[in-house]
């Protein structure tokens, strides 16, 4: 598998972004060792915020220097891989972690142990980095217990909060569950293919020997592993934290875990599926586009029909969230081998780019609403409009883009979507995906009119006493620009996209 | 089969064995000891502290004692640097771990004042 001339020598400074940020993860442990009992707050936002804003530079660098293109750079005999696919799902992780670094200063102001907080976040971005490169079932594994684990303690990281601690302990135990599934499917897959390393896999499933043999054992095995990535991506049936968590967390830890892990559970599940498992191969034993085209319909159904009925605003974006997990899955539900799968899976993987900005920002201005400590349903938002119009703009750019209007990237990544679904000959799966967009705008729109069109309550009081929070403020406006810069400028991303699409599509024999 | 086999066995042995109740069938079994107190007793938090940094030695004697083992031939073979460098960044970061935990109070031993009746001997 390697390519004859590295790109990048040695092979491993390709994990450049993986490295940086791990090394930062230790500076800010080495921080809080020196004096535990004083934190300064801005040195450490400042460090983890430079540490992950580098990681992405590095990622980007390497994106647009062509590090990882073609089949990417091989590491440590096949392991990981660097390829463009990992590159930009990279980009995507360090992205929205520098945002939420940056938000974070003014929201945990007056908790203790903040250092923790900050390395946590650290070490999940590394996580999901590795995750991104990740080749083989057991770098897989490790990866996603080095992103969960810490999830866990972000999410229960209000110790005296109440809501906090019981999501942190569901999303526990549900990603316990999750877990011990995923790892009896690996067991169940390495049981019939003898290995962990994905090409590996496809060669050995490829005689059409094994799959006569044993074939009912490897289907069993790849639905527990479509229920692994079903847990990290909040689709069905492994959505039920989701709402949880999402609602008890502080919010950047809510903004953080919706957008980059969600990102990463796709990441693992677009390279596993179409490098391990090729429908060609496997599609008379296991027919996983046939799970993912059920899965994702289910999935965009419930989680905008659950949305609709929501009173709070940050359970409304959680399920929001389950509804465009069902959207993303559509880039594993079209690939029937009709039409052109790099469009599929590029289209699901720019829609992540644009939704890890534009959800990031919904959740961190709820984050600012939680700070003006204005409440948490919508007619607590009523007239926010008249206090705050800049970052109620922001949340209607946010808003809008999601539901896929065409003020934000959200509009040309869903339309990049819904057209490969339709030129891959699912055409219904496409139908059924408007239909629910045109579902959630009506949901979007609540929020739209509370802050624009009615009277307010009265509690916008915390705006005047507690003014503007620089870090969150400036967060959500950096989001806000990206989500409208990436409708002019997402032709950048998209090529990029679906020349990385094209070859992990085209690993597979 | 497999599970009617040791149902009809408890089954059997139900009937035909005579019943005799006594106090020392019902008591918990300790290994032999006398069993004070009942089951629902709050351990000290440290408890599970020093399990989880005996985890961090744990994990390290795994990885050492195959690496030292085919240190001289690994030296030989691809140089010092090679054998030795990853292996001491690894330490290095469970270090520290070690480190942090240890400014952060892990190893402190406090006794609890809200649990009556435990000494943390």
């Amino acid at each position: 598998m390697m390519p004859l001339q590295a790109p990048i020598s040695p092979d491993w400074l390709a994990l450049t972004p993986a490295i940086v940020l791990g090394v930062f993860a230790m500076v800010l442990f080495l921080l809080d060792s020196i004096d535990p009992d004083e934190s300064n707050d801005g040195l450490l936002a400042g460090v983890a915020t430079v540490g992950t804003a580098s990681a992405m530079v590095v990622a980007g660098v390497f994106l647009l220097s062509g590090v990882g293109a073609g089949e990417g750079v091989s590491v440590f005999n096949g392991q990981l891989v660097v390829d463009g696919m990992a590159l930009f799902f990279t980009f995507i992780f360090t992205s929205v972690a520098a945002l939420i670094c940056l938000a974070s200063i003014e929201y945990l102001a007056g908790t203790d142990d903040i250092a923790g907080y900050y390395s946590l976040v650290v070490l999940a971005t590394t996580g999901m980095t590795v995750m991104a490169a990740a080749n083989s079932l057991a770098t897989v594994f490790v990866s996603l217990e080095l992103l969960s684990l810490p999830s866990y303690g972000l999410v229960a990281y209000l110790k005296n909060d109440r809501g906090s601690v019981e999501a942190g302990m569901k999303y526990f135990l549900i990603g316990a569950l999750s877990s011990a599934v995923f790892a009896y499917g690996i067991s169940l897959v390495y049981g019939v293919t003898g290995s962990l390393l994905l090409p590996d896999i496809a060669s050995a499933l490829a005689g059409g020997e094994t799959l006569a043999n044993l074939g009912g054992l490897l289907g069993v095995g790849v639905l527990m592993l479509v229920g692994g990535f079903a847990f990290k991506t909040a689709s069905v049936p492994f959505h039920f934290w989701a709402p949880e968590a999402y609602e008890g967390a502080p919010a950047p830890v809510s903004a953080f875990l919706s957008s980059a892990s969600k990102a990463a559970g796709f990441v693992i599940a677009f390279r596993v599926f179409t490098v391990a498992f090729p429908i060609e191969t496997v599609a008379g034993t296991i027919d996983w586009v046939l799970a993912f085209q059920i899965l994702a319909v289910v999935t965009m159904t419930l989680g905008n029909f659950a949305a609709a009925t929501q009173e709070n605003v940050k359970r409304m974006l959680a399920y929001s969230s389950v509804g465009h997990a069902g959207y993303v899955l559509i880039g594993l539900a079209a690939l029937t081998g009709q039409g052109s799968g790099e469009i599929v899976l590029g289209a699901g993987m720019i829609h992540l780019l644009v939704y890890g900005f534009m959800n990031t920002g919904a959740f961190l201005f709820v984050a600012m609403a939680e700070y003006w400590e204005v409440g948490r349903t919508f007619e607590d938002y009523n007239g926010l409009a008249t206090k705050a119009p800049v970052a109620c703009v922001a949340m209607t750019v946010f808003m809008f883009s999601l539901a896929g209007l065409p003020i934000g990237g959200g509009f040309l990544s869903k339309y990049y979507l819904f057209a490969g679904a339709v030129g891959a000959g699912v055409w219904w799966l496409a139908g059924v995906a408007a239909i629910n967009s045109a579902l959630s705008l009506f949901y979007y729109s609540r929020v739209v009119k509370a802050m624009w069109l009615e009277e307010p309550n009265g509690n916008l009081g915390g705006i005047d006493t507690r003014g503007y929070p620089t870090g969150l403020y400036s967060a959500v406006m950096i989001a806000a620009v990206a989500t409208v810069l990436l409708l002019p400028a997402l032709g950048v991303f998209s090529d990029v996209a679906f020349e990385a699409a094209n070859a992990v599509l085209r690993l597979g024999p | 089969m497999g599970v009617a086999i040791p149902l009809t066995m408890i089954a059997a042995s139900a009937l035909i064995r005579p019943s005799v109740p006594e106090q020392g069938k019902r008591a918990v079994y300790e290994s032999g000891e006398v069993p004070t107190g009942n089951t629902r007793i709050r351990f000290n938090i440290q408890y599970y502290m020093v399990a989880l940094l005996f985890v961090v030695f744990d994990i390290e004697t795994v990885l050492i004692f195959p690496w030292t083992v085919i240190y001289r031939d690994a030296v030989t073979q691809f140089g010092l640097a090679r054998a030795l460098l990853p292996m001491l960044g690894f330490i290095g970061v469970l270090v520290v771990g070690l480190a942090w935990a240890w400014r952060n109070g892990a190893v402190r031993w406090v006794r609890s004042e809200h649990v009556p009746g435990q000494t943390a001997d």
